[in-house]
């Protein structure tokens, strides 16, 4: 029935072999496609069917559809542009490797989910996020094949911390060295990151270090304050002698019991900051009071 | 009047039906066999049905070749399936990469082994040729000239003899006379034919 396939083709300037492989190729093909005459009528009607029941609803829906297609696709297209710039941001300037691996994991699920993009839009974009990836992927890779020595470098640095800090902890210059323990933090955390169980164990003896530090500055701390509160009590002791002292009666026994106060006094030491003045103003009267009687050569009117 | 300008549509939509049957029974088996050839590993069946539909309904907008525009259809169609498919998003690389190498035209078996086995390398050969190489060889094959070919492609005439002659090497290379491929590679070889390929004169 149909002239257009009844005759077997031939390709020209083709050698006997390929020649023949055509025609086996032709034989194969007739098999799978048969002309199958009668077979195509109902086909042939639902061609029909199908062009006429579409053409002319075709037609007026086709502008709608149009605006609609073109909007969707703009709205793909700008949202994957984003996802891939994101994904670009991200390969360059991240080095929170673990949530940056996150992020592009999901930025590649919603880039999948994100569908309408034309199909040279798409390749484009596509090879943005590849390579964006592959950028991250290599940074990542350099950081971790340097992230060895680093530690290394790190727990060197933090051991040289630790024995600084030990030979502080029994330093006697308690401002500086406690100035010194704040530095020596920072320093710690600059150093970045030593092997877990190292770091882990450095820690350690730091700490202990700054913990001897502290309690040996507290204890004796406790011990001068008992001593200052001692010497306070000795003073009051000697100035209730003192002003018990009467020059008016006998001038010169007066001024010798005032000169052994007064070198008690100074042998018996500090005494706690608060009570310095009190102390030093009573003291200060009754060496007024011999003064002035010795350089007048009497008694004082008393009102 | 009006019965009069209806009957004229009537008889206008007659003639057109009578013209598309007559278009649908010439070409249907040629246009099934070339998207066969083309693409068997995607619905080329469904390619073919659509084309009818859209030249059916495109009919009067149609002023070359109703054939050569099946054909191009139907190629177009065929484009587009495989590329869908090779979206990145659709399949994964590994799925791409077997899918690729796993195209076989589904013949019955009852055969000579031998001739079923170049048979496929046959039909291998002729798919890794690119979409237009492969699609002017088929339609050449199954008997278009160089002006329908040149229509379905786009191309010019002079175009159409070089996919042509391309392809038929390419294929020639891969499955036909030994020593003719030997000749090929050695004429490929020669670089003021193909100075692409570089290196001295021999």
């Amino acid at each position: 029935m149909n002239d257009n396939v009844g005759q077997r083709p031939a390709m020209p300037d083709a050698d006997e072999a390929t020649a023949s492989r055509f025609d086996q190729l032709y034989d194969a093909i007739c098999e799978v496609v048969p002309d199958d005459g009668e077979a195509a009528e109902p086909e042939l009607a639902r061609v029909m069917k199908e062009a006429r029941s579409g053409s002319r609803e075709g037609e007026r829906t086709s502008e709608i559809t149009d605006l609609e297609r073109a909007k969707t696709k703009t709205e793909a297209l700008r949202r994957k542009r984003a996802l891939v710039e994101e994904a670009e941001q991200i390969a360059v300037m991240s080095i929170q490797w673990k949530a940056g691996s996150d992020r592009l994991r999901a930025i590649l699920d919603e880039y999948k989910s994100v569908r309408g993009v034309d199909r040279r839009a798409d390749a484009d974009l596509w090879m943005r996020f590849s390579k964006a990836r592959q950028l991250y992927n290599r940074r990542r890779g350099d950081y971790l094949a340097g992230l060895g020595d680093m530690r290394t470098a790190a727990k060197r640095r933090k051991e040289e911390i630790v024995a600084e800090a030990e030979a502080l902890s029994e330093s006697l210059e308690w401002r500086a060295a406690a100035r010194r323990y704040l530095e020596l933090v920072g320093e710690w955390q600059a150093a970045g990151r030593a092997p877990k169980g190292d770091d882990d164990e450095l820690w350690r003896r730091f700490v202990a270090a700054q913990e001897r530090f502290v309690a040996r500055r507290s204890e004796l701390s406790s011990t001068r304050a008992v001593e200052l509160a001692e010497n306070a009590a000795k003073k009051d002791e000697l100035l209730r002698e003192a002003e018990r002292i009467d020059p008016i009666q006998d001038l010169s026994v007066a001024q010798a019991q005032l000169s052994r106060i007064l070198e008690q006094w100074d042998q018996i030491g500090s005494v706690p900051r608060e009570r310095v003045q009190e102390l030093e103003t009573r003291l200060d009267a009754v060496e007024e009071k011999v003064r002035l009687v010795a350089e007048r050569g009497a008694a004082p009117k008393y009102s | 009047m009006t019965a009069s300008a209806g009957d004229t549509g009537d008889d206008v939509s007659e003639a057109r039906d009578q013209e598309f049957t007559e278009l649908y029974r010439r070409e249907r088996t040629r246009l099934r066999r070339y998207a066969a050839m083309m693409s068997p590993h995607l619905d080329w069946e469904a390619a073919v049905h659509d084309a009818f539909v859209d030249v059916y309904r495109r009919w009067d907008e149609i002023h070359t070749s109703r054939r050569a525009w099946l054909n191009k259809a139907v190629y177009s169609r065929l484009v587009d399936q495989g590329r869908r498919c090779e979206r990145p998003e659709d399949i994964s690389d590994e799925f791409l990469g077997l899918w690729k190498t796993t195209r076989h035209i589904h013949v019955q078996r009852l055969r000579d082994p031998e001739e079923w086995q170049e048979l496929q390398e046959t039909f291998g050969a002729i798919h890794l040729l690119p979409d237009q190489r492969r699609c002017a060889l088929v339609l050449r094959f199954l008997g278009s000239d160089d002006d329908e070919i040149a229509l379905v492609l786009g191309v010019d005439r002079a175009t159409v003899r070089r996919y042509v002659s391309d392809a038929l090497r390419q294929v020639t290379e891969l499955v036909g006379n030994p020593e003719r491929r030997l000749r090929a590679r050695r004429q490929r070889r020669r670089p003021w034919q193909n100075p692409k390929t570089g290196g001295g004169e021999e």
